[in-house]
């Protein structure tokens, strides 16, 4: 259960029933009169104005309320790992879209670019289970980076090189603001990215999903790693499905993100050993994922 | 970044500066306020420095000046209410010895104090920016009616600006406005390069717009 006292600024905690909603006071009127807290119901209603994408789970796109372009993303919570298909959406004790929000709207009062989460909900099953949303408004016009890199895949116009580049930069920068932050980021990987696409080039990049991760301060060395290991993977884990991105361009992210920081170019250079054993052993774990799941 | 020592006027002091130079034309200037001149406080501040790297990155040139009393700038030390009649030189300097576009005031804990309120009550400033303003110290009331762009940066840890404070003040203050507040952070520690960056870069790339 969330306490009034850990609200951040700008929330209020409303209760209906077995449902709790930390719901953003600027919106709170508009969704509470489309009736926010029965999800379900009102993904029904929109019949065909509701878009689905994937993610960890099923991300459903509404529209704000059927009149405006601006819309909402809501995300179900739901476990990943080889066990998935035994635990689902159940969660037992604690809150994660109460601990995502809070989390959330720290990196954002701190000028990290992310999404504007405007509902945490949380849903008691049956004592200690719950299942939870989180509802944030959508980034118009916006791919996460892996779609950007498959779907870009062959055209290597040399406009594009170039904006591929800036955007592997822009990436880093991200990650190193976000350390700076001090939050260690639970599932960093392209799809966590998100990259606006306006007419006259690319907008701002944005980190989303931070559900389960914490806030350290200082943020250790062996975090920010495993943080980079982690995007490493995903990346690793993608290039067989036709990405875009060279040897080069990891260098890229690195270089702009270790970019003045001495210390941490130093740890690096230590650490580049470790990397190559981590990889092989997860080469192993995906090749279980696929025989499990494909 | 090349930067060049200057020297101007301001009422009963001659101040000393470093004029940030750039081969470019400036999209616009910013002065930058130092923090308290009796608790070591300095153009040299790390905070002052990083924002003058930040403004020659956004293409603004910065000056940094020493309050009167402290290094070569003349005078003594008046409290925040003589260094105010620095700022008031500085910004003399640029718009009329330099005829620079676009002024910004910022300042570092004290030099907040000092130059906020020159800048907001000055017609030749375009916006305002606090790092880590004392509010345990001084009323900032006087920022509510100001119509100029405002940002502000504290850190959640900074106890002679508490962050809860800040959102308080921030909340009466009118538009357009800006708040970030740095999680891990106290008084004496702005280091977060890459964020500060972000988040004085940002606010520079509006003001150039607007």
């Amino acid at each position: 259960m969330v306490s009034t006292s850990t609200l951040p600024q700008g929330f209020s905690l409303i209760k209906r029933g077995r449902t709790e909603l930390v719901i953003r006071d600027l919106y709170k009127d508009r969704l509470m009169e489309r009736e926010i807290h029965n999800l379900e119901v009102l993904s029904l209603r929109q019949g065909d104005k509701a878009q689905f994408m994937e993610g960890r789970g099923l991300l459903v796109s509404l529209p704000m309320d059927g009149k405006g372009p601006e819309r909402m993303v809501i995300r179900h919570y739901e476990h990943g790992g080889i066990f998935r298909a035994l635990t689902r959406d159940l969660f037992v004790v604690g809150s994660r879209p109460f601990r995502e929000l809070i989390l959330t709207e720290m990196a954002r009062k701190a000028g990290l670019p992310t999404m504007e989460v405007l509902i945490a909900i949380k849903r008691l099953v049956l004592w200690p289970f719950y299942k939870g949303d989180l509802v944030s408004k959508e980034i118009p016009n916006s791919a996460d980076l892996l779609q950007y890199f498959t779907r870009w895949e062959k055209a290597k116009a040399q406009k594009q090189l170039g904006e591929k580049r800036e955007l592997i930069r822009q990436a880093g920068r991200l990650v190193r603001e976000m350390h700076e932050v001090g939050i260690y980021h639970a599932d960093l990987q392209l799809k966590n990215f998100i990259v606006e696409m306006g007419e006259g080039g690319l907008g701002p990049l944005h980190i989303i999903d931070f559900d389960r991760s914490k806030v350290i301060h200082p943020l250790k060395s062996n975090k920010w790693l495993s943080n980079l290991l982690r995007l490493d993977r995903s990346v690793e884990k993608w290039r067989h499905s036709g990405l875009w991105i060279t040897r080069t361009d990891r260098l890229r992210f690195l270089m702009s993100y270790l970019e003045g920081d001495e210390e941490r170019r130093a740890f690096m250079r230590t650490y580049l050993r470790k990397y190559i054993r981590r990889r092989r052993r997860y080469k192993i774990g995906w090749a279980i994922e696929r025989l499990l799941y494909s | 970044m090349e930067e060049e020592r200057i020297y101007f006027k301001a009422k009963g002091a001659k101040i000393e500066g470093l004029l940030s130079l750039d081969k470019r034309p400036p999209k616009g200037s910013v002065i930058i306020c130092h923090p308290h001149p009796l608790f070591g406080g300095d153009m040299d501040n790390t905070v002052v420095v990083a924002i003058t790297r930040i403004a020659a990155m956004w293409d603004f040139t910065s000056l940094r000046f020493n309050f009167r009393g402290v290094g070569e700038s003349t005078g003594t030390f008046g409290g925040g209410t003589s260094e105010q009649k620095d700022v008031k030189g500085a910004i003399d300097y640029l718009g009329e010895g330099r005829k620079l576009p676009v002024i910004l005031v910022a300042g570092y804990s004290f030099g907040a104090i000092a130059g906020l309120p020159v800048g907001a009550h000055d017609e030749r400033v375009r916006g305002l920016i606090g790092v880590a303003p004392p509010l345990e110290m001084f009323d900032f009331g006087f920022l509510r009616n100001c119509p100029k762009p405002k940002l502000f940066v504290c850190g959640d840890r900074d106890t002679i600006c508490p962050s809860s404070k800040m959102e308080e003040l921030f909340e009466t203050l009118s538009e357009p406005k800006w708040l970030r507040i740095l999680p891990g952070i106290d008084h004496f520690c702005y280091d977060r390069r890459g964020l500060l960056e972000r988040v004085i870069g940002d606010f520079l790339e509006r003001i150039a717009q607007l």
